[in-house]
């Protein structure tokens, strides 16, 4: 077998992975201008449309949507206090987020949803590189281990 | 390939307990003392590493797992392999769930040990990359329909999704298929013994040497 068939398979890896290489689904949501912002995103750049968020308030749910092409959903919360988001998105990863709505928020507003296409995205988290060494790390340590049961239990 | 907390029912979660349970006990016991903590951590070191490349699929990413070259380095010692790389992706990176761990376990454990079966078949030595080809593609494929039938046990209301899921991971198991021959083809050339079949025993303890005979 010839080396053509690994050169592609790495070529067209590398060229459709991000510049950061992780998959978790994270949320990130703040509060903006009488809205909440929630951004959806996978560490490794790639936003997933249509992923479902589902915003509730002291257990009961508040409001629901979809995040659109950039990953972005809003809503306006019916008031202050402590929101729980639940993302999932198409492929069935899943995220969860809370978000602080401070007391200003007038008890009257409405509840709606709508992408949030002007909104600046929160700032995102990347690969989580201290997870892969930290990771390694026990895996050698593990393997470590096994090496000296094994010396141990020969005579 | 991760099953996430609250996907599949309750029941198929006590089934994936039980079956990890089973397989651990099976696959470790005597298999793993036997094994090359080198060769072990290695493959486990891939296997933790590889679920970060990433790739979208539209509408959903998918990443590499090389279960099957797991499989076909360790045999039946990958499936603890594959339990702890699975453990560290999800305490450290948030793959997956704890409720769904050991049915993560046995979907993409079982699937590295059919790639395990399948490449040490016969205990044949010629064609190692087309039979590491084979034992990636039936491993990963494996895995895929284990994925898939844990998904679809949650009812009708994942079933179009749960399709989406497993046709999503297609191009993962063409580009596994694809590497995993690569890198058995390499090892083939530069260290065989790598690709040899895993004791499945710790090797016997030798009698203790004869008292010297009196003069």
């Amino acid at each position: 077998m010839t080396r053509a068939p690994l050169l592609i398979a790495l070529a067209a890896l590398l060229a459709l992975a991000g510049p950061a290489l992780a998959h978790r689904l994270n949320v990130a949501a703040r509060w903006e201008a009488g809205r909440v912002v929630v951004e959806v995103y996978f560490s490794d750049g790639t936003t997933p449309a249509g992923a479902e968020v589902i915003a509730s308030h002291d257990g009961v749910e508040v409001a629901r949507g979809r995040t659109d092409a950039a990953g972005l959903w809003t809503f306006t919360p019916p008031g202050a206090g402590r929101y729980a988001l639940a993302v999932t998105e198409p492929g069935l990863h899943r995220g969860r987020a809370v978000v602080e709505v401070p007391a200003t928020v007038p008890a009257t507003a409405p509840t709606d949803a709508a992408p949030a296409a002007a909104a600046a995205p929160p700032e995102r988290e990347g690969t989580d590189w201290v997870g892969l060494a930290l990771g390694l790390a026990i895996i050698a340590a593990l393997g470590l281990g096994l090496g000296l049961l094994q010396r141990a239990r020969r005579p | 390939m991760h099953v996430s907390d609250g996907t599949p029912i309750p029941a198929l979660v006590l089934l994936g307990s039980g079956g990890a349970a089973v397989l651990l006990t099976w696959a470790t016991l005597p298999r793993l003392a036997a094994a090359s903590p080198a060769r072990v951590a290695a493959a486990t070191s891939v296997f933790f590493v590889a679920s970060q490349l990433a790739f979208p699929v539209p509408p959903t990413s998918v990443h590499l797992s090389f279960l099957g070259l797991a499989g076909v380095l360790l045999g039946r010692a990958a499936f603890p392999a594959v339990l702890v790389g699975l453990v560290l992706q999800r305490a450290l990176l948030g793959h997956g769930g704890w409720t769904t761990l050991p049915l993560n376990a046995c979907t993409m454990g079982l699937g590295a040990l059919v790639a395990g079966l399948v490449f040490h078949a016969g205990g044949a030595r010629e064609r190692p990359a087309w039979r590491a080809a084979a034992a990636a593609a039936l491993g990963t494929a494996t895995a895929l329909g284990l994925y898939g039938a844990a998904l679809l046990s949650a009812g009708d209301a994942l079933r179009d999704v749960a399709w989406v899921c497993v046709v999503a991971h297609a191009p993962v198991l063409v580009v596994e298929t694809l590497l995993t021959a690569q890198a058995a083809a390499y090892l083939a050339r530069v260290q065989p013994s790598l690709l040899a079949a895993p004791p499945t025993a710790a090797p016997p303890t030798p009698p203790p040497a004869a008292a010297e005979a009196p003069p």
